[in-house]
């Protein structure tokens, strides 16, 4: 095919497949956008860490302290339409990680005694459903859509990472008593 | 000019709201070409553009000092997304197992430019399916080399190939017969 060719045929078809004038607006909703990308992503940032590492400790604490650790209702999270589907996809994502980490946890502490690995795990399930409730609460929220999914992926995001280190911290616990 | 563009990048690197939005100014129509072809959807294609321009503006590692070299980087990535919205849609494209000989470029030139009725060219093109447009767009109005449509759909180069052949004669029998 050559360029001149390529061209002219180029022409045809942008002249007969117009493109119509963006809607109204959008560079209004795009500097939104931007300053709030701008505001979230100092503040989420460490927010995450923060619960994530938080989170993890007080599971750590709980269960080798013996503290009873507050239980928090389970809700199933219903998702039908609109801004939904974007949150089902991110919860499904999510939810087949924290899957895969709480097989592993069960995995290496199968070894543990029966009463701290029971303690354990109910710890783990509550971290994975933990996110759907609040999920449920930060879609009843008066914010914007994008700042639903935003705050909703990063809360999934944080119980995530306060299982991997869980994970890490068994496997690293394991790898020492397997070398004495 | 390219003064004016340094000028802007610098702004961007700084955060700076003015350069950002003269930098969306700069790139979004463009790109909102680009998106609304593959989608034929006015929304989606802003909110392709706007998920671009958001991701280079608050990634500064990916500004590039050089306007053109950026256009082409962006503009790939608005194709890319822009795919990623088609298949979301269920828009499919497979690899094909049987090879078809490339439609010569003067039979789907001549059967275009002889009767040159755009009307009727819109009309066909509108009738063509999103997996058969998408293609169709890719090659000849984003230019994009086999190869590379080839990557952005993650099949092979002779399966664009024959589905690119099939897309035009498509749009030729639609053209001619409406």
């Amino acid at each position: 095919m050559n360029k001149k060719d390529n061209t002219a045929l180029k022409q045809l078809m942008e002249q007969a497949w117009p493109v119509p004038p963006q809607p109204s607006g959008s560079r209004e909703r795009f500097a939104q956008r931007l300053a709030q990308k701008r505001q979230t992503s100092r503040k989420y940032w460490w927010w995450g860490i923060g619960s994530a590492v938080g989170i993890a400790a007080s599971i750590i604490i709980a269960l080798f302290v013996g503290q009873p650790s507050v239980g928090t209702q389970t809700e199933e999270l219903t998702l039908t339409e609109g801004i939904n589907t974007t949150i089902a996809e991110v919860r499904g994502y999510y939810k087949a990680q924290m899957w895969s980490e709480t097989e592993y946890i069960l995995e290496l502490s199968k070894d543990m005694k029966p009463e701290m690995q029971a303690k354990l795990m109910a710890e783990v399930t509550q971290l994975t459903e933990n996110p759907d409730s609040v999920a449920l609460t930060i879609l009843s929220e008066d914010i914007d859509d994008d700042r639903k999914i935003y705050y909703i992926t990063s809360v999934y995001m944080a119980h995530l990472r306060s299982l991997q280190y869980i994970h890490q911290m068994l496997a690293e616990n394991k790898m020492a008593s397997d070398k004495q | 000019m390219e003064a004016d563009y340094r000028d802007i990048i610098l702004g961007c690197r700084k955060e700076r709201q003015g350069a950002q939005l003269a930098f969306y100014d700069l790139f979004a129509p463009a790109l909102y070409a680009s998106a609304f072809r593959l989608l034929n959807n006015d929304w989606e294609a802003e909110e392709v553009v706007q998920e671009v321009l958001l991701k280079v503006l608050t990634d500064t590692s990916l500004l590039n000092s050089e306007a053109d070299a950026m256009l082409r980087i962006l503009r790939r990535m608005a194709i890319n997304l822009s795919i990623d919205h088609l298949r979301r849609r269920k828009v499919v494209w497979e690899e094909w197992s049987d090879s078809l000989a490339e439609q010569s470029v003067e039979s789907i030139e001549q059967a275009m430019i002889r009767q040159e009725d755009v009307a009727q060219l819109y009309s066909a093109i509108a009738m063509m399916s999103e997996k058969d447009r998408g293609i169709l767009m890719l090659s000849i109005v984003e230019e994009l080399t086999t190869e590379e449509i080839s990557q952005i759909l993650g099949i092979r180069p002779s399966s664009v190939r024959s589905q690119l052949s099939r897309a035009k004669q498509r749009l030729i029998k639609l053209y001619r017969y409406e």
